[in-house]
């Protein structure tokens, strides 16, 4: 058991802990390792991780019960009560191209969940005065889903509350936080489905998602198409990079999304709004 | 009076066989307890994808809570496998099947929703008629027991009067 100083502890990002490998810890500022007396050092002093260890995590994470989780461990990820969720992978099973099961886990990487209620109060801001879809975009750990959550929280709570539904395919965007709120949410299920299910049953104003891609985009067209304001993620460094991306780019071009926010963190930090 | 001594000796040994016959049921009733939270956990896995250890602190049996088992298997333990190990303990060692109720443990929470509910139906579907016989023996056995204690009274009665 390592235990982290409190100043170390509010740097991480992730934890990653792999079988027979170093541990490290994602931070801002790079990958990090430490040693058995939790310091920080170089890699070849770093700790590692035995094979009992991680599934004792992963047992901990399942309470215990893999069955549980079986599609979202096929997907490699775990999810938490906090809202957060804990990425896993390693040798699977493989039947037609599809994963059948995943036969041993040995790398788990534990995100640290943050819900910064303001994170997005800006973009929020400009929402609420014209319901008009936004695109949120940076590249990976970006802070895109916290950017999210905060957008479900600010636009569901306070007097001009809005209807939002969440389609949370990985469960991590309606956090303990949001009791107050008013969100319908749609978990586990893959988000076309769930966005699907929110429009047809839940009469929503606006619909949030997390990171779309291939699969969705027409249920998005369709949810856009009656009325419904769609806030979703995705990956990308600039306009672009995105517009490479068949899907997103026919989503753009048919008026989904009519802005877009980029994310920065490091060095430059904070969301710019783009008129799409 | 002596014929009313009679009568309360007669019933008092029907009472006692019965008594003595409700000593042997704890094995049978711990077992029917066990067969019934499999049943559980076969179902709420099948169908809600439960996690063991919230079908384990819902799940409610007065005999497996009385013998501890329900509390062992509630006490906080990360493994379902050291809490099922730990509960069993408490189970008598007369409960039939006990060996392959013991080795279920190893295998709880480990596969996939498909094997972890055929693994549970097998033993189920073993330990069902191991119950039933249990339970027709156990009432064989209360009946024998108050006959005999009836003619125990009998006997008693007829050399007091």
């Amino acid at each position: 058991m390592i235990k982290l100083s409190p100043a170390l502890a509010s740097q991480i990002d992730e934890i990653r802990l792999r079988a027979g490998r170093p541990v490290s810890l994602t931070t801002q500022k790079g990958n990090l390792f430490i040693d058995a007396q939790s310091r920080v050092c170089r890699q070849s002093d770093a700790v590692s991780a035995t094979i009992s260890e991680v599934s004792e995590c992963v047992a901990r994470l399942t309470r215990s019960s893999v069955y549980a989780y079986e599609e979202c461990i096929k997907s490699g990820f775990i999810p938490l009560p906090d809202g957060s969720r804990a990425g896993v992978c390693g040798e699977t099973v493989c039947t037609g191209g599809a994963i059948k099961s995943v036969k041993l886990i040995d790398s788990v990487s534990l995100r640290v969940s943050r819900f910064i209620p303001d994170a997005a109060r800006g973009v929020c801001a400009a929402i609420r005065r014209e319901l008009l879809g936004t695109l949120v975009y940076s590249p990976p750990g970006g802070g895109k889903t916290t950017f999210l959550r905060s957008a479900a929280y600010l636009l569901s709570t306070g007097r001009e509350a809005l209807r939002v539904g969440v389609a949370d395919e990985r469960e991590e965007l309606v956090t303990p936080e949001m009791s107050a709120c008013i969100i319908d949410r749609v978990s586990g299920c893959p988000k076309a489905l769930a966005v699907e299910i929110l429009t047809r049953t839940m009469s929503p104003q606006v619909i949030i998602c997390d990171e779309i891609g291939a699969n969705g985009a027409e249920e998005l067209l369709a949810a856009a198409n009656s009325g419904v304001c769609i806030i979703a993620s995705c990956h990308g460094a600039d306009i672009k990079e995105i517009m490479s991306r068949p899907q997103i780019a026919s989503l753009i071009k048919n008026g989904v999304f009519r802005r877009a926010v980029r994310l920065y963190r490091g060095e430059k930090t904070g969301s710019e709004l783009q008129i799409l | 009076m002596k014929l009313f001594a009679c009568a309360v000796i007669v019933v008092s040994g029907w009472l006692l066989g019965g008594l003595t016959a409700e000593n042997k049921k704890e094995s049978f009733v711990q077992a029917r307890g066990i067969l019934r939270l499999l049943e559980t956990l076969r179902a709420e896995i099948d169908y809600a994808r439960a996690d063991l250890f919230s079908v384990f602190a819902r799940f409610s049996d007065k005999y497996l809570e009385e013998c501890g088992f329900m509390g062992a298997l509630n006490s906080g333990a990360v493994s379902a496998e050291k809490a099922w190990n730990a509960a069993c303990d408490t189970l008598s060692p007369a409960v039939p099947m006990l060996a392959e109720i013991r080795s279920l443990g190893g295998t709880l929470g480990m596969s996939d929703a498909q094997t972890q509910t055929e693994l549970i139906s097998k033993l189920a579907l073993s330990l069902g008629p191991r119950v039933e016989e249990s339970g027709r023996e156990l009432r064989a056995k209360a009946s024998n027991y108050r006959v005999l204690g009836a003619l125990m009274g009998c006997m008693a009665a007829i050399v007091i009067y």
